[in-house]
């Protein structure tokens, strides 16, 4: 096929699928651009009033009533009667209506572990992230501008995206080091930890970061390939481009290979791996679409995927899965009210039969949704966490036995 | 298919003998251009969020324009134009404005790319924006080297120069090769 024609069949292509949003979306979009513009000509006026007004004041004396004094009430322990606004980040992560949104562990210590929370007050919000390096006996408190972009990056040490363009290192002892963010991409360096700075804006970018140097950089990807996730599997870069294909990086985003041949994927997720030989990617829905159980495992770090299918597997909603240290492939299917099998599955060497090992869940209200579980690996084997809502639920066994742990 | 050379698809040609409100005629704009605006900024800019985002905000303009907007000569190249700037002047990373402004939808679904048309998107991110651009808006969306120059300010000669490097250029990265492809 001639460039030319393999160009034409991708506009052709992307023109035929590009869904246009409503038309009277935009339009709406036009209408509040154009009343933000008044207002913000009317505040401009006002500001120039009220100076004008000041002026004045200073010059003629002030006429007006008295203005009393500020509210000065108790600021310590939690409330819910205070404006979120004044809140202090301890007040918002121990508030009892707080939400709970992030949860992150070190891979090789569970003490040492991050949450983020937000608490909304009379419609407005405020966001804070609780850090400890002892399981929440003792943490140090950070008030953030979105709670969801806490990463681990080594040590005691976590990445706090303030989410205004700012990110910063925070460990247990209540140190913020401001992180140095540069705009020269590279690969990811061996003292380096990849971490997704900007969530939710527009400028969201997988950064390499140093903690020892509090510097962040841009990884080196391909270039003009929308990159959605990205994920270092026991050090080979995988990340899914261009929709959902899966590219790979060996030698940690100095090359990329970008096969040709993969079949197209559909959510599909990257399995997180205790065993650094065996890489994979599975479907995982959008924890609500049922979708056959297809699992892609690679043992040659990225070259070439074999698709396995388990009879078992198919038919099911698998919420999370991971790798064991033995390669063997864990698989949860919680309980959502669809038949099948339900419950924690682990796989043999070939990954086509599956065993239960556990029931789904350790709290029976996990079926309503909540947090799902974070695989940890690491040397050590597989850490799985469920945590639900404000509750938090650890296993260290591969799911076998769950005991509590505290989030805050 | 070019709708501006040798014919112009009716919406354009039909204005003159309707009554037809400025708001009205971006929606007609809409519907008849907006795919084939994002298919050829994804050309350019390998995103399909950032490439939507600017051509729904050259439509968000649009509709502040009104009026005016019905009455220009080429409405789709006002439109390429206006994108194009947003693309090229990263909009998208002034603090100010993503704070402040209403935020337009965004992409509705995200486009699963087959694994050709992801090389495809590979080779043109490795062609020089100057080159691509020309590439771009003479092959995708089809116009001549007179026009291209017209609305990019570029002389034409420059523009055939570019276009032949940035085919063979094309040419090159596009090869058939059933191999993996390192970039």
């Amino acid at each position: 096929m001639s460039d030319l024609t393999r160009l034409d069949s991708f506009a052709a292509d992307i023109r035929t699928r590009v869904v246009p949003p409503d038309f009277t979306t935009l339009c709406a979009v036009s209408r509040r651009r154009r009343r933000t513009a008044v207002i913000a000509s009317a505040a401009a006026a006002a500001a120039v009033i009220a100076v004008a007004g000041i002026g004045a004041r200073s010059v003629y004396g002030d006429q007006s009533a008295p203005i009393p004094p500020a509210h000065t009430g108790a600021t310590t322990g939690p409330t819910t009667s205070a404006p979120s606004g004044v809140l202090t980040a301890e007040q918002i992560v121990h508030d009892p209506t707080s939400n709970l949104l992030n949860f992150e562990i070190a891979p090789d210590d569970q003490n040492v572990r991050a949450t983020g929370w937000r608490v909304c007050i009379h419609a407005r919000c405020a966001q804070a992230v609780a850090v400890t390096r002892d399981g929440f006996a003792h943490a140090s408190y950070v008030k953030v501008q979105d709670a969801y972009g806490v990463t681990w990056v080594g040590g005691d040490e976590f990445a706090v995206d303030h989410g205004d363009g700012n990110a910063a290192l925070v460990n247990p002892d209540g140190d913020e080091t401001p992180l140095h963010l540069t705009t020269q991409p590279g690969p990811l360096r061996s003292d380096e930890t990849v971490v997704l700075l900007g969530i939710g804006t527009r400028s969201a970018r997988y950064y390499g970061v140093s903690p020892a140097k509090a510097v962040a950089h841009p990884i080196s990807l391909p270039a003009y390939l929308e990159v959605t996730s990205l994920n270092d599997q026991a050090g080979t870069l995988v990340a899914f481009a261009g929709g959902h294909t899966i590219i790979t990086s060996s030698d940690r985003g100095t090359t990329w290979r970008v096969p040709t041949a993969l079949p197209k994927l559909w959510l599909y997720g990257t399995v997180p791996s205790g065993d650094p030989s065996v890489l994979a990617v599975m479907n995982v829905g959008d924890t609500a679409t049922l979708v056959p159980g297809t699992v892609r495992r690679s043992l040659d770090g990225g070259v070439t995927w074999q698709v396995i299918r388990s009879p078992q597997m198919q038919q099911v909603v698998a919420n999370w899965s991971a790798i064991t240290p033995e390669g063997h492939l864990l698989v949860n299917i919680p309980r959502r009210g669809f038949q099948g099998p339900t419950g924690l599955w682990e796989s043999d060497s070939t990954w086509m039969h599956f065993h239960r090992i556990a029931d789904a869940s350790p709290h029976p209200s996990t079926f309503l949704g909540g947090f799902d579980v974070l695989p940890v690996t690491s040397s050590n084997g597989v850490q799985s966490l469920y945590v639900v809502d404000e509750l938090a639920f650890v296993s260290t066994d591969g799911g076998r036995t769950w005991h509590r742990t505290a989030v805050r | 298919v070019s709708y501006w050379w040798g014919r112009k698809p009716s919406l354009w040609t039909d204005r003159g003998d309707r009554a037809v409100s400025g708001d009205e005629f971006v929606r007609e704009a809409y519907a008849s251009s907006y795919r084939r605006l994002v298919a050829q900024l994804l050309a350019l800019c390998g995103e399909q969020t950032q490439a939507e985002d600017a051509v729904q905000e050259a439509f968000v303009k649009a509709i502040g324009q009104g009026d005016r907007f019905a009455h220009l000569d080429n409405p789709e190249a006002w439109l390429r134009t206006v994108a194009l700037n947003n693309l090229r002047n990263g909009w998208r990373h002034h603090a100010v404005f993503r704070r402040i402004m209403p935020k337009v939808p965004g992409s509705v679904a995200t486009l699963d790319l087959s694994p050709d048309h992801v090389a495809v998107v590979t080779a043109l991110g490795a062609i020089p924006y100057e080159l691509r651009l020309v590439v771009v808006l003479h092959h995708i969306a089809d116009l001549p080297t007179a026009e291209i120059a017209a609305q990019t300010g570029i002389p034409e000669g420059t523009v055939k120069t570019r276009l032949v490097k940035g085919r063979a250029l094309l040419a090159t990265l596009l090869s058939d090769d059933e191999e993996a492809n390192h970039v």
